[in-house]
């Protein structure tokens, strides 16, 4: 696997690659940019298509195209992407089990300046609750092009959630293996973290910060949101003293509930934390850090929230 | 011509029993369209094969008013594609059909019954048959009502530049929604014009009449213009039911009492 430091880079370089040998490989984009698609433009013109901002008919037009035998892409600002066409999804995709794939650009708070318009905070829920579909929350550039493939080989629906980060390099590109859904990234004595896509990186932040305070906190990368590879994931928290779940996206709906309801479902009762955003919209302007800081998603924030919890 | 006037009658008899028997349908919107569909399957316009509904070379077929099935059912049942008995089962328990369209169902293409989603799937079909250098052509049946949502109009602005000329889309034109005449909740008219200035080619015809519809069809596979085709197909909803045509509440209502024996009269 290529090393990428952009997941965008990451996304389309890789597509680009299955797409040359594979010409039922179409990419539409709704009037979403990349710096790749100049390549799609020079030499797969048959196979790449801006469609304009109109995401509803690129998700039945993707549909249509599946439906001949074609494997669609779709890329868009994620909330136009997911929110703004999701009976699209539903049925024309979902319901009909299609190999579409959405690449949804930009998750939480990653286009923070452009206010609650384009922050992401909704996709998680809505798009589980959708059968069929295979969701994942890809955590570093590494995994972003791995899951690109995986979307590829999987004959259904999928959604990645794409984010240009900061992101922490985590995996090793060497020997990236994705097919298990979830990986225990950091073993903790005291509690672990579970988390998702750009929010691992910003786990690894707060474990140092408790670590400073003395708790010893694990991460466990939970990238594959749908279905989540239960088992696995409940071995691995089985034993944990305390768990906290982390995501910046709503609490309602989002990595908290997925995870509460797993160990529910499995009759595993540990004390569990959830930190994301409350039932607000946030309209303040500011970079990334700073609306994850309103919201107390900074590293700080969730660290005194962690240590509050912990008493 | 006289064989499709007299499959009409008898599809649109059928159509009524079931509906009646079943006690629910959408007989208004689904007779505005029965002559079309009648042309298309039976007058020789699409090729299919009721024998081989997913025959790779068939046109294909979408009912973007999914709602609209009842004689679709029935003319796909007529035609071989199933038996006739499976019309027994129309709204019960465990059939294939129901009130929405359903793919595993033989000749059905897609999951329909929300508006606003076929056009935009049939560009798709048909860019793909571009792409892939097929000549199997695409129809989609749309509402005038469902011409509200504008998904179509993305679709339909999708298909003009991309010159899709081998996507052909019928608007059955019956101005009624499913409370309410189009023109009083949002407006269409000039339909027509609307199209033209989408990009379409667009003929207008009387979705009644078999000649004016074959008319509208022929050379269809021939076509020298690079532009979609849009019929505007001008129709009365619950056309040949008098107590229920061209009225708001054609859309789910049922005739009662003795008005159906009136309409059973009718449709003989």
């Amino acid at each position: 696997m290529n090393v990428y430091t952009d997941t965008r880079d990451a996304t389309f370089a890789e597509l680009y690659e299955i797409a040359l040998h594979d010409r039922n490989v179409i990419l539409l984009t709704a009037d979403t940019g990349a710096f790749k698609f100049k390549d799609f433009v020079r030499d797969l013109p048959r196979q790449f298509y801006n469609v304009g901002i109109a995401e509803q008919n690129a998700i039945s037009l993707a549909a249509g195209l599946a439906l001949a035998g074609k494997k669609v892409f779709v890329f868009g600002i994620t909330s136009f992407v997911t929110l703004r066409c999701y009976e699209q999804i539903k049925i024309d995709v979902c319901c009909m089990n299609l190999p579409v794939t959405i690449l949804g650009m930009g998750t939480g708070y990653g286009y923070s300046f452009d206010g609650p318009t384009h922050h992401v905070t909704q996709d998680i829920a809505i798009m589980r609750a959708l059968p069929g579909i295979t969701i994942w929350g890809p955590s570093d550039c590494t995994m972003t092009a791995a899951v690109v493939h995986l979307a590829y080989q999987t004959q259904g629906p999928a959604y990645i959630r794409i984010d240009k980060g900061p992101l922490r390099p985590i995996y090793d590109p060497q020997s990236p293996d994705f097919s298990q859904g979830v990986t225990n990234l950091v073993s903790g004595e005291d509690l672990t973290i579970v988390s998702t896509g750009p929010m691992v990186t910003q786990a690894y932040k707060v474990v140092e910060a408790l670590a400073k305070n003395g708790i010893q906190a694990g991460i466990i990368d939970l990238y594959r949101l749908k279905p989540v590879n239960e088992q696995i994931l409940v071995d691995y928290l089985r034993n944990v003293k305390k768990i906290v779940t982390l995501e910046e996206h709503a609490l309602s709906g989002g990595l908290g509930d997925i995870v509460c309801t797993i160990l529910a479902d499995h009759q595993v009762f540990i004390p569990v934390k959830r930190i994301g955003i409350p039932d607000n919209y946030q309209l303040e302007v500011g970079n990334r850090e700073y609306v994850r800081m309103l919201e107390g998603l900074d590293v700080e924030g969730i660290t005194r929230t962690i240590l509050n919890w912990l008493g | 011509m006289e064989y499709l006037v007299k499959l009409s009658r008898e599809i649109r008899r059928l159509t009524f029993e079931m509906v009646l028997r079943a006690g629910r349908g959408h007989l208004g919107g689904s007779f505005s369209c029965l002559e079309i569909l009648v042309a298309l399957y039976a007058g020789e316009i699409m090729r299919h094969d009721p024998k081989n509904p997913t025959w790779e070379k068939r046109d294909r077929f979408l009912l973007s008013k999914g709602h609209a099935n009842n004689t679709l059912y029935v003319l796909l049942a007529y035609l071989g594609y199933y038996s006739m008995s499976e019309l027994d089962t129309f709204m019960t328990d465990g059939s294939l059909l129901g009130m929405h369209l359903d793919q595993r169902l033989p000749g059905i293409e897609t999951v329909s019954g929300s508006l606003g989603h076929g056009l935009g799937l049939g560009a798709g079909l048909a860019l793909a048959a571009k792409l892939d250098e097929k000549d199997y052509l695409t129809f989609v049946l749309l509402g005038d009502g469902e011409s509200q949502e504008g998904s179509v109009w993305e679709a339909g602005m999708f298909a003009s530049t991309h010159q899709l000329n081998n996507l052909i889309a019928i608007t059955d034109r019956n101005r009624l929604g499913s409370e309410d005449f189009t023109e009083n909740t949002a407006g269409l008219d000039p339909l027509e014009e609307r199209w033209r200035t989408f990009g379409w080619e667009v003929v207008s015809i009387n979705g009644h009449n078999f000649e004016e519809i074959l008319n509208a069809f022929e050379g269809v596979r021939i076509r020298k213009s690079p532009k979609p085709l849009m019929v505007i197909s001008n129709s009365i909803k619950a056309k040949g039911i008098s107590s229920l045509e061209n009225t708001p509440h054609a859309h789910h209502t049922l005739p009662k009492g003795q008005d159906i024996e009136m309409a059973r009269v009718e449709l003989q």
